[in-house]
């Protein structure tokens, strides 16, 4: 049983003005202890398919499809079992430790919190909070859990978080651009330090980022959003040795080379698309290099390419190398920086 | 109530400092402190009994004996003003905490719940909006009976929209951060999200909104206690010895004055001390504004 099912997950907001679709047919799964990425740009709508998981949305909210925790359908719960979902199964990490935390409470009573309201063993739960501390290489954790947030660095406060979201030992992590927040030599080591409590848990973990390298670095698989729309499905290897999507593609060719500056950077012709501006027929049209006729009348549908999955009517001629235009990179060749 | 503030505010380090009181602020808080000892330490204080008096030594002019003189029935005005300490704060005290007892959770369940049960609690406060509460008092007494207890219950009633409406608003503001999103998804439950995290962290916002309150209770109260509708005499109150036209009629004005100095210097003083508090700077058009939104 896959410890997270995501089938037909659309997503509307109501505003004054009607409302804005946000998400259309997002579809995927995560075994036990898998780790997938979800990237994308912007308003692309990953963040809000995690906060839909963890059913955090915003009232005006309206979903249909479905989503399964552990073969649960999260939609159908009552307030007790939403609670004790996330309790047991969830664990929620937040882009930005400092908001994520209320700054009045001790770092002790904020991991204990739910412990102490559900009347558990509180000893127990002060014991595995400094286990977990120590665990997540937060030094001095004894004294830590006396102090206020605001006495702990931004680093440390994440590696806080993170030994909160991992107090209950969930079957499934939630993490919404964990690192965004932290400067670069943190970003890696409180990864570095996810995937190790992770593996050993057994935890799956959904892993929001629009950092596409640093979810190719930490996840199994990829999933590639654009316009609140599943573009690309693949595992991490095939993704960064042959990324078969244009928008995928152009992401790759986005990175600036690490051996020499380039100024302007490279980037994707045009601004990213919301769901609710976007074009009928394929959403990445108006700024995909090889678009087609087809492409403005229909959408795509998300298909198998080879072993991974597409929203691409050309993606079989992308992969055998049969497109007359140039793409912004050569599928299995080192990347060519300038994709413009 | 305010050391409980300065703890808290304290602890929110990265937030806020305690707000500086300033030189109004630290002389306001002297005297709010110096009536409430005044009340508190009445009978070791108070040079004669409020009650008994002596007619051969009434309307005695201020000396030795009776430092403000006597009254008609030559009772000590000094004593009489010292133990109506404690009926004048009493009374103001029960006010905002009724108030508050209500309010609170109205306040706190509404700013969570929101949708119509927001919307019905926010109309009955509307409601309670629309009368003003020395109508409502009045009412209470005439249909009850004059007396403190009225006056306080229906003084109340009409404090709590004010009160609630403000926590309200800060409750929704402060239930919109992200901690509280994060304590939702790690499964605690939405009465200890709203008290032990929501209702602490706009603990110091109520404080300063109740300080602010009890002056006006304060004054409310004394008004009714002037007309002879909350405090009946003799007992000794603020409001009632504010109301003795006899002696202010034989010439005889001190108990009358030193009364109304009285509410008048720690009604300024609570007022100077909320602002404080809030963090604002006591000016004459935020008294008036907040006498509209007390």
């Amino acid at each position: 049983m896959n410890v997270l099912e995501v089938q037909n997950l659309s997503l509307r907001i109501d505003g004054p003005g009607g409302a804005v679709p946000i998400l259309r047919d997002v579809t995927f799964a995560i075994g036990a202890g898998e780790a997938v990425g979800l990237v994308g740009e912007s308003g692309s709508g990953k963040s809000m398919t995690l906060r839909a998981v963890a059913r955090l949305l915003p009232p005006a909210a309206q979903t249909s499809g479905t989503i399964m925790v552990n073969g649960t359908d999260v939609a159908t719960l009552g307030r007790g079992q939403l609670r004790a979902l996330r309790t047991r199964e969830l664990g929620f990490v937040f882009q930005d430790p400092r908001s994520a935390v209320n700054p009045m409470h001790r770092i002790g009573d904020f991991l204990t919190e739910v412990v102490r309201d559900q009347r558990g063993d509180l000893p127990a739960a002060r014991a595995r909070a400094l286990e977990l501390l120590e665990r997540t290489g937060v030094p001095e954790p004894a004294r830590r859990l006396r102090q206020y947030p605001g006495e702990l660095s931004g680093g440390l406060l994440q590696r806080v978080v993170i030994a909160a979201a991992l107090m209950a030992r969930p079957t499934l992590l939630l993490a919404d651009e964990p690192t965004t927040a932290l400067d670069v030599t943190t970003q890696s080591d409180v990864l570095a330090l996810v995937d190790e409590l992770r593996r050993e848990q057994q935890t799956a973990m959904v892993f929001v980022t629009h950092d596409l390298d640093l979810a190719l670095a930490v996840c199994d698989r990829v999933v590639v959003l654009y316009a609140g729309q599943v573009m690309e499905v693949a595992s991490s290897a095939s993704l960064g040795h042959a990324p078969l999507h244009p928008y995928t593609r152009g992401l790759f060719a986005s990175r600036p080379p690490l051996e020499r500056r380039v100024d302007p950077l490279p980037a994707i012709d045009g601004v990213p698309a919301g769901l609710a501006d976007a074009p009928s027929g394929c959403p990445f049209q108006d700024r995909c290099a090889v678009v087609q006729e087809r492409c403005r009348a229909e959408l795509p549908p998300l298909r198998p390419v080879g072993d991974q999955l597409v929203r691409c009517h050309r993606a079989d001629e992308i992969r055998d190398g049969r497109l007359r235009e140039p793409l912004p990179i050569a599928v299995r060749a080192p990347a060519e920086a300038g994709g413009r | 109530m305010t050391a409980a503030v300065e703890v808290a505010i304290r602890r929110r380090r990265r937030a806020v400092r305690l707000p500086a009181l300033g030189a109004s602020g630290w002389v306001a808080l002297t005297a709010v402190a110096l009536v409430v000892l005044a009340a508190l330490f009445a009978p070791l204080l108070a040079p004669h009994d409020p009650d008994t008096g002596n007619l051969l030594a009434a309307y005695a002019r201020p000396g030795a004996a009776h430092w403000l003189g006597t009254d008609a029935t030559g009772r000590d005005i000094a004593s009489r003003l010292i133990y109506g300490a404690r009926t004048s704060l009493l009374g103001p005290a029960a006010i905002v905490a009724l108030s508050l007892l209500i309010g609170v959770p109205l306040a706190l369940v509404s700013a969570w719940r929101g949708g119509w049960v927001a919307f019905v609690i926010t109309r009955m406060l509307d409601v309670l909006f629309a009368i003003p509460g020395l109508l409502i008092a009045i009412l209470a007494t005439a249909v009850f009976g004059a007396g403190l207890r009225a006056a306080v219950l229906a003084l109340a009633v009409a404090y709590l929209p004010y009160t609630a409406r403000i926590i309200v608003s800060a409750a929704e503001r402060e239930r919109r951060q992200e901690y509280v999103r994060a304590l939702t998804v790690q499964g605690a439950s939405a009465l200890s999200i709203s008290t032990r995290h929501v209702l602490r962290n706009i603990a110091p916002l109520i404080a300063s909104q109740s300080t602010v309150a009890f002056a006006y209770a304060l004054i409310d109260l004394a008004s009714l206690s002037f007309l002879g509708l909350a405090v009946q005499p003799p007992e000794a109150d603020w409001g009632v010895l504010a109301s003795d036209r006899d002696a202010v009629l034989q010439g005889h004005s001190t108990q009358v004055v030193a009364a109304s100095v009285l509410v008048i210097v720690t009604v300024l003083s609570l007022f100077v001390l909320g602002a404080r508090l809030a963090g604002e700077r006591p000016t004459v058009r935020g008294f008036l504004r907040r006498r509209g939104a007390r």
